[in-house]
């Protein structure tokens, strides 16, 4: 049984569709990036798996389930969903927003707290170092920070499934290290399955195992990194010029950026020499 | 300060002020009486028992009911519209009400059903009827509900109080009687209007606080909120229900009294934090002790006139407003 299902999924806003025809599959452990320019369908894919988006039409099955047929609360009890951040309108602190992921748990409200509920809040905290952060309010918290928190209250949520809405934007380079550590470290040690949408290919290129490139809402290719990611593809895809080179750690493809396709090489354009 | 610390005074200096608004509204007004007359009024007799249990004791009970239930309007719509700026009238609860009492004095309608009179009833309808039919029109946008909804609550406040305006100024004389509805009062209270809004502002009390937690997660907005597995649309619903009837309500039985639904919420949330399950409580507790002391400025501070109690919350809250105004400016920028 595969956790995710797709077949023929058509989503967007408005009665117009920014996802067409798109198919793919997600089991039990995988790590998957979905990658593609701005405006490509990456965040929609993510939101129409929930049913988060206005339209949605196709197949999609969540553990032989039809997507159509589950409520609000069976859909949270097997995808958790980690925003992009955004500025809170109302400042909970970071306990309480943590403990908001257990909300699909707490069916009987008059019960209160469990000790499971307590002791999966304190282990999601635990897991992505936010312990001592615990009292302070949101907008007390760096841009990395509050990435972390929104990840906690997705791991409170006791999910098969996560779903990670560009987890690297607004974060620095070694914040962005970091998260995708702690996702692989999810993968590995927790059994997560994860799903990522992602714009940085040389963040995301080690941690995938398989990599989906959407281009204006289509699946333009699929496969693992290694399989993937090649000039070619990245140029029909983006529509750049780029470098391949082999990570000398990992193996992996790297990619250097020249220029954009379909525009003459700019005589301001940096080269080797004004690197030095 | 300890949060701790926090826990227990904020609810003991409540309760305290609590009592002694109370007890000075029920003490003070244009006959003067003692503090033991008043005592014996209360529990055993004497000779102001009437002015005390018949004009005093309910007159300081609904204004407490009143402000209990704006404030917890506000604090719901807050929520709602996930903005701290929202209140009670914002969807044209006001201006529908005061059309329909405008309405009704331009009609020359005096009939009264289960001694309410028809003023009170086609403020009320009215109120609910504009509101009603702004959430229909906001339904059938494609705008995000939140916005169109508050757009359309605007423009169609803005066409009622056109109206308003329309009909007063063809009747002149109906402008004192229409006073009562637009800045509100409780020169009229009597315990028939407690039975009235008591047993609504209890229930939507208790319902307000049972959905405390989908609330939270409203307020982060309808995605996650929906993520995070809250049936988002029927909340919502279900809270601009409330919102809307503990509004009407209140203005059915004393007027328009702005201001308290709108600075009462939020000061609570800058003192127990956002979390709605303290803030719908305290809102309410707050909101209900602030409008006995406001009602007892203004049927004291001219004696023996009295000023629209919609003065008075007005007067102190307009300030308090632009204070807010500045420090959220100052926050975003």
């Amino acid at each position: 049984m595969k956790l995710v299902e797709v077949k023929n999924l058509e989503a967007g806003y408005n009665r117009l569709p920014v996802i067409h025809d798109l198919s793919f599959e997600l089991g039990h452990g995988e790590f998957l990036a979905v990658c593609g320019p701005n405006g490509s369908g990456k965040s929609t894919l993510i939101k129409a798996l929930q049913r988060l988006t206005p339209l949605v039409r196709g197949t999609v099955r969540l553990e032989d389930k039809s997507l159509f047929r589950l409520k609000p609360r069976e859909i949270a009890a097997r995808l958790a969903y980690v925003p992009q951040v955004s500025e809170p309108v109302f400042d909970f602190t970071v306990g309480e927003t943590v403990a908001m992921g257990r909300y699909v748990h707490q069916i009987n409200k008059l019960a209160g707290e469990s000790d499971r509920d307590r002791w999966q809040i304190e282990e999601a905290m635990k897991l992505t170092g936010i312990t001592a952060l615990r009292n302070k309010r949101l907008s007390q918290l760096s841009g990395g920070e509050r990435q972390r928190v929104l990840l906690a209250r997705a791991l409170a949520q006791e999910t098969p499934v996560l779903l990670l809405d560009e987890p690297s934007s607004h974060l620095d380079i070694n914040f962005q290290l970091q998260i995708y550590h702690l996702l692989r470290d999810l993968q590995l040690e927790k059994k997560k399955t994860i799903l990522v949408a992602e714009h940085n290919l040389n963040l995301c290129i080690p941690y995938c195992q398989r990599l989906i490139f959407l281009k204006e809402g289509r699946i333009e290719a699929a496969g693992s990194p290694r399989e993937v990611i090649s000039r070619e593809i990245i140029r029909r895809v983006f529509d750049l010029e780029v470098e391949l080179r082999e990570n000398s750690s990992s193996g992996l493809p790297e990619i250097s950026f020249i220029h954009s396709v379909g525009r003459p090489e700019s005589k301001h354009e940096p080269k080797i020499a004004d690197r030095s | 300060m300890s949060s701790r610390r926090k826990h227990w005074l904020f609810p003991a200096m409540l309760a305290f002020l609590t009592l002694t608004a109370f007890l000075l509204s029920i003490k003070i007004g244009a006959v003067r009486i003692s503090w033991e007359e008043t005592w014996a009024g209360l529990f055993s007799g004497g000779q102001y028992k009437d002015i005390i249990i018949h004009l005093r004791l309910p007159r300081a009970i609904l204004a407490y009911l009143v402000g209990a239930s704006l404030a917890l309007s506000g604090a719901i719509l807050q929520g709602y519209f996930r903005n701290p700026l929202a209140d009670p009238f914002i969807l044209g609860v006001s201006s529908g009400a005061s059309l329909g009492a405008v309405l009704s004095l331009e009609l020359g309608l005096t009939w009264t059903v289960f001694g309410f009179s028809s003023q009170s009833w086609l403020a009320f309808l009215t109120s609910l009827l504009l509101v009603a039919s702004v959430y229909l029109i906001s339904e059938s946008r494609s705008l995000r509900q939140g916005e169109s909804l508050l757009l359309t609550g605007i423009a169609a406040g803005a066409m009622a109080s056109a109206l308003t305006s329309f009909l007063l100024f063809r009747r002149a004389d109906a402008y004192e009687q229409a006073i009562f509805w637009l800045l509100g009062s409780f020169s009229l209270s009597s315990w028939k209007e407690v039975w009235l809004i008591l047993p609504y502002f209890l229930l939507a009390l208790v319902i307000s606080e049972y959905f405390s937690p989908e609330m939270n997660l409203l307020a982060l907005g309808d995605e996650v909120a929906q993520s995070l597995g809250c049936p988002v649309k029927t909340t919502r619903r279900l809270f601009l229900f409330l919102a809307t009837l503990l509004a009407s309500f209140s203005v059915a039985v004393a007027g328009i009294i702005g201001f308290v639904g709108l600075i009462v919420p939020h000061s609570v949330r800058l003192l127990v934090g956002p979390d709605h399950r303290p803030l719908f409580l305290y809102s309410a507790l707050t909101g209900g002790t602030m409008l006995i002391l406001c009602d007892l400025v203004a049927r004291t501070a001219f004696a023996p006139s009295e000023i629209p109690i919609g003065v008075i919350t007005a007067a102190l809250g307009a300030p308090f407003f632009i204070y807010l105004l500045n420090r959220q400016r100052r926050k975003s920028s």
